[in-house]
């Protein structure tokens, strides 16, 4: 029976982040297992369990509570008796030290409980290190003659040692002791040490230090010298391997079920086309993948500190970088971004969006190379704009009219300044990409060449993946994560989007209006296990609009946990008896609520299957609807002639909510919701009023923590963005809020 | 025969417009609209949107819409898609010319196979007829999208005979045999229903016309078995087929859909697809209209065919 201890490290940790494990359970779950298997194996010679215990209470609190989590929060940890804990006895595997409890952690081991590890216990070591087993004065007795039962599969004490193994330069000497590389056996004949002279159960008792350790403990043998050093330098040359130096030259395939349209981000609504537009087209500044900001075609940030930004917010100066061509060998000027404005703001150009530069009252260019944005109010999310905003070239397009523009050759074909010049375009198949030799930063962009290759079948390019024919895919779909972990050509790279998925609650239909039936419908079903179970882990479980990586998220918003004793009761209250059938009926009618889903997908109708069946449990009946894109977006949300929908909610990463929040009545409003709540309205404009950080985000989480109260939308999750990478391919960094190209000028291939 | 043609070409004109009509109507009666997609984006505005649907005419009232879309088309002018600002007649040229090449090419090869698989089913032993019976009837059975896959898993992935997908070798320069070695994969894969469709039915004719009076009296005359069948009887069964392979006309431009898909093909079945998903009305109508245009003409070539090979019938 698996048991929370017989995870890997990797799996625990992430049920841990996905509330599908608790650290109290897991850390008891080894516990148990030390217990049962360290009489016979002699594995661990100190315990801490319950400083561990409280530790991992504290993680579990952590974790409810939805704070950011470090990468090792709530694992279990063994720690070599070589290296200091603090307060726990340290005896080096020897008798001079029987009593020692130092005073504070060794270096790695604070590195370890920074990260969140909790420490168990100690693990045996031969004394000072020296040798390759754990025999010493302290822990052996003389040799028993009955031998260890040997298995060849790996034996739970292999695997308790197993769990006991900590990340110091020595642990070679761990895999020797715990049977080579831990996941071995135990081999045949092998010696057992027998615990029995010493009490693992109680901490030893904290001691103070007299002299410095680490010099007793070198002076005391020769081979406990030389085994150190000998760590040290395989040590050395770990981390040489593991800085590889980037690698010119080499042609990258990437695979897209989706083909673009124009590459230019303002003209298209699909994310292939602003990705390839990325590559090709530079913008002024980049968002990087910790969502800062930073410099591209601008030589820096405009903010507040810096003068970039006026005080009062209307007015952005950036200064251009010089020597910056076109790919048709033309310089690149400001003329050139204001130019791009005049674009966006023709009204024969079919822009999609104008939302933000329609506050820009003029375009200043004193000189080549500065640019100055003067608004008429202030737009809080500008910069993200600017991020991902290509610019256009004036001396291709400046002379022609909006209609020409429209339809003009260039959005097939752009030249732009970015990292990859636009070679090839075979419609239907795929894009060719090459190096700009004359890109701005030196030496990149590494790759020589990139195939944007068109595979419409998921499956189709999941072969493909397979046999190497594609080397990168974004997004893949949840069905193939299993599939792609067991490839061996390609790693799968998870990262949590900032993209919520969410059930849009239509509030002027009744009995959508009354705030207790939202209520009711969240606490009516348990979202930690949707998340653990029917997708996989592979989400994150969402309580609100903003994800945990943005600086205006609120961890201390009210969460309507799964609760259906409160849900029925709240039901109840509002006049909602239970009928015959066992769905609620007030005034005759009964509450029945249609959900709406985009067809296609067997996970979405799963998610809506899950809630369906735990909604039955409070007297709630949901009826699920298939309808396509275009019935949902360009209708039923717009028009809000729907009941329920579920799907997912477009963001950038600034946290402007009025889409969301927004009274219908005040512009711009995508409101679907029909949600109106005054305070909220003033939170929000005072908000989106400055560009001062601090004053933003005070508003945005006293707002948060109304509209979470009133349940305006029941949040589900962000979905991971699921990179698949070959192994060839280095340099790649997920951007959650950004398109994955960000830095594909750092990419690289090692063959 | 003269006054037939003409007839019949004057009789397309209403035919077409009658067709056009109802896609027209069909299409926009399909709620949402091309500006649907945008509306998820965070940087686009309903007041944006709006704007754009009315500078692309799509506010006005349908028969006004209708009329502006068919004076356009009869002077040449297919319109501008709303997803790629391109003309029409550019995104089906592309897309046009490889769903062609794929279903001519299955075509071929359906009728080099189908008709000895026919021909079989209807002359050989009754056990082998039963076996050739079964096997059609899987094949007609499969779905094209399965079969696809299953070609792809093992002729490319596990055997690497096959390519993954796509025209032609990213890169290289046009060959034929490159050309040829993607196109196997695909037409075989749209073949096989045809295959298994069309042996059924020349099986089912060739039974019908080797019970007719004439076959007996080529038997009393001496001529050998294969003489009898193949030069007689089925010349007679074919015609029929003849008229079928003529009715595929319209396939021509989106009956591969799905294989499309599954191979990567840069064909009109994809582009329909997407086109549907986005509203794209301009290019919806024209390969609407022009998959009529296909379907009328394979009739009457189809009709035409018939008349001169059966002299039996007579075209007034």
């Amino acid at each position: 029976m698996a048991e929370p201890c017989d995870l890997t490290a990797v799996e625990a940790r992430r049920l841990i982040g996905a509330r599908g494990l608790s650290p109290v359970e897991l850390v008891e779950s080894c516990i148990g297992r030390i217990e049962q298997w360290n009489p016979h194996v002699n594995a661990v010679v100190t315990t801490c369990y319950d400083r561990a215990r409280a530790e991992a209470r504290a993680a579990e609190a952590a974790v409810m509570r939805g704070e950011a989590l470090p990468p090792l929060h709530g694992l279990p940890v063994g720690i070599k008796d070589l290296d200091e804990t603090e307060g726990v006895r340290t005896t080096y595997g020897s008798l001079l030290f029987r009593d020692h409890a130092p005073d504070r952690d060794s270096l790695m081991v604070a590195a370890i409980r920074r990260a969140g590890g909790i420490v168990l216990g100690k693990t045996n070591t031969p004394e000072f290190g020296a040798g390759g087993n754990t025999n010493n004065a302290w822990w052996a007795t003389p040799p028993s003659p009955a031998p260890c039962r040997a298995s060849s599969r790996p034996s739970p004490a292999a695997r308790a040692g197993e769990l006991m193994r900590t990340g110091s330069g020595l642990s070679f000497q761990s895999a020797m002791e715990t049977g080579r590389g831990g996941a071995g056996g135990w081999p045949p004949g092998r010696r057992c040490s027998r615990l029995d002279a010493v009490d693992t159960r109680t901490d030893s008792p904290h001691q103070s230090m007299e002299a410095d350790m680490t010099h007793h403990r070198l002076a005391f043998t020769g081979s406990g010298l030389a085994i150190l050093l000998a760590a040290l330098a395989l040590g050395g040359l770990a981390t040489a391997v593991a800085a590889q130096t980037p690698r010119a030259g080499g042609q990258l395939v990437h695979g897209s079920v989706q083909e673009p349209d124009r590459i230019w981000g303002p003209v298209t609504g699909l994310t292939v086309s602003t990705e390839i537009s990325q590559l090709v087209n530079a913008s002024l500044i980049e968002i990087n993948d910790r969502l800062e900001y930073q410099p591209s075609l601008a030589t820096q940030v405009p903010t507040l500190e810096n003068g970039g930004i006026s005080k009062d917010g209307l007015r952005y100066t950036f200064t251009l970088r010089k020597g910056v061509k076109w790919h048709d060998g033309q310089p690149f000027t400001s003329a050139d971004v204001a130019f791009t404005h005049t674009v966006i703001l023709n009204p024969d150009v079919d822009v999609r969006g104008r939302v933000g530069w329609n506050k820009i009252s003029r375009v200043e260019t004193p000189d080549d190379h500065t640019v100055v944005f003067q608004f008429s109010a202030v737009d809080a999310p500008f910069l993200d704009r600017v991020a991902a905003l290509g610019i256009l070239p004036k001396h291709v397009l400046g002379t022609l009219s909006g209609a020409e523009i429209k339809t003009h050759k260039w959005f097939r074909a752009p030249v732009g300044t970015g990292p990859f010049v636009f070679k090839e375009w075979v419609p239907g198949s795929h894009l060719v990409l090459v190096k700009n030799p004359g890109y701005w930063k030196p030496g990149q962009p590494y790759l020589d060449r990139i195939i944007y290759k068109i595979v419409p079948d998921a499956n189709a390019l999941l072969n493909q993946l397979e046999t190497g024919d594609v080397d990168t895919r974004l997004r893949l779909v949840n069905e193939h994560i299993d599939v792609v972990k067991k490839l061996p050509n390609v790693t799968l790279v998870s990262t949590p989007s900032i993209v919520p998925w969410l059930i849009w609650v239509n509030h002027t239909v009744p009995p959508f209006n009354d705030k207790k039936v939202r209520q009711a419908l969240a606490h009516g079903f348990d979202k930690a296990r949707l998340a653990a179970t029917i997708l996989g882990g592979h989400v994150t479980p969402a309580w609100q609009l903003l994800p945990p990586v943005s600086w205006a998220y609120s961890p201390t918003i009210v969460r309507h946990a799964y609760d259906p004793g409160k849900a029925r009761a709240l039901l109840d209250e509002t006049g909602w008896k239970l009928g015959g059938d066992g769905v609620r009926v007030r005034d005759g009618k009964r509450l029945s609520v249609e959900i709406a889903n985009i067809a296609g997908e067997q996970e979405r109708v799963q998610v809506l299957s899950f809630i369906q069946q735990q909604w039955k449990q409070i007297g709630v009946e949901a009826r699920i609807r298939a309808v396509d894109v275009g019935s949902m977006w360009g209708a039923m949300l717009p028009k809000r002639q729907y009941e329920m929908a579920y799907s997912y909610s477009g963001r950038l990463p600034d946290p402007d909510m009025s889409t969301h929040y927004l009274s219908p009545e005040l512009k711009p409003s995508t409101n679907f919701a029909g949600y109106s709540n005054a305070e909220v309205d003033r939170l929000l404009l005072a908000a989106n009023a400055t560009v001062d950080r601090a004053t933003r985000k005070a508003g945005y989480q006293k707002a948060q923590e109304i509209v979470a109260d009133d349940v305006v939308y029941l949040f589900l999750y962000w979905l991971n963005n699921n990179t698949v990478l070959n192994k060839r391919v280095q340099g790649y960094k997920p951007a959650p809020g950004y398109t994955e190209f960000w830095n594909a000028d750092e990419w690289w291939v090692t063959k | 025969m003269r006054s037939y043609l003409v007839r019949r070409l004057l009789a397309i004109i209403p035919t077409l417009l009658a067709v056009s009509v109802a896609i027209f109507l069909l299409l926009h009666a399909a709620p949402g609209g091309p500006m649907a997609v945008y509306a998820n984006n965070p940087n686009v505005d309903p007041e944006d949107l709006k704007r754009l649907e009315a500078s692309l005419g799509l506010h006005d009232p349908y028969p006004v819409q209708y009329v502006k879309w068919l004076g356009a088309m009869l002077t040449g002018n297919w319109g501008i898609s709303y997803k790629y600002a391109r003309p029409v007649g550019g995104i089906l040229g592309d897309r046009l010319l490889a769903t062609v090449q794929l279903v001519l090419a299955s075509l071929v090869i359906a009728s080099v196979v189908a008709i000895p698989v026919g021909v079989l089913g209807a002359t050989t032993r009754p056990v082998t007829q039963r076996v050739i019976g079964s096997l059609s009837m899987l094949g007609v059975s499969i779905p094209t999208f399965w079969l696809g896959i299953v070609v792809l898993l093992i002729f490319s992935v596990r055997l690497r005979v096959l390519p993954s997908g796509g025209m032609a070798t990213i890169g290289a320069d046009f060959a034929l045999t490159d050309r040829l070695w993607h196109l196997v994969g695909p037409a075989v894969v749209l073949a096989t229903l045809e295959i298994a469709g069309w042996s059924r039915y020349l099986r089912s004719m060739l039974l019908e016309a080797m019970r007719q009076d004439y076959i007996q009296t080529a038997r009393a005359k001496g001529l050998s078995e294969a003489r009898v069948i193949l030069l007689h009887a089925l010349r007679n069964a074919l015609l029929p087929l003849i008229t079928l392979l003529g009715l595929q006309g319209g396939r021509l431009v989106g009956g591969a859909m799905i294989t499309e898909t599954v191979f990567s093909w840069p064909g009109m079945g994809r582009l329909l697809v997407e086109s549907l998903a986005a509203r794209d009305y301009p290019v919806l109508m024209a390969s609407f209209m022009l998959m009529a245009v296909l379907v009328l003409a394979g009739n009457l070539a189809a009709d035409l065919t018939y008349a001169v090979g059966d002299p039996r019938i007579r075209l007034d």
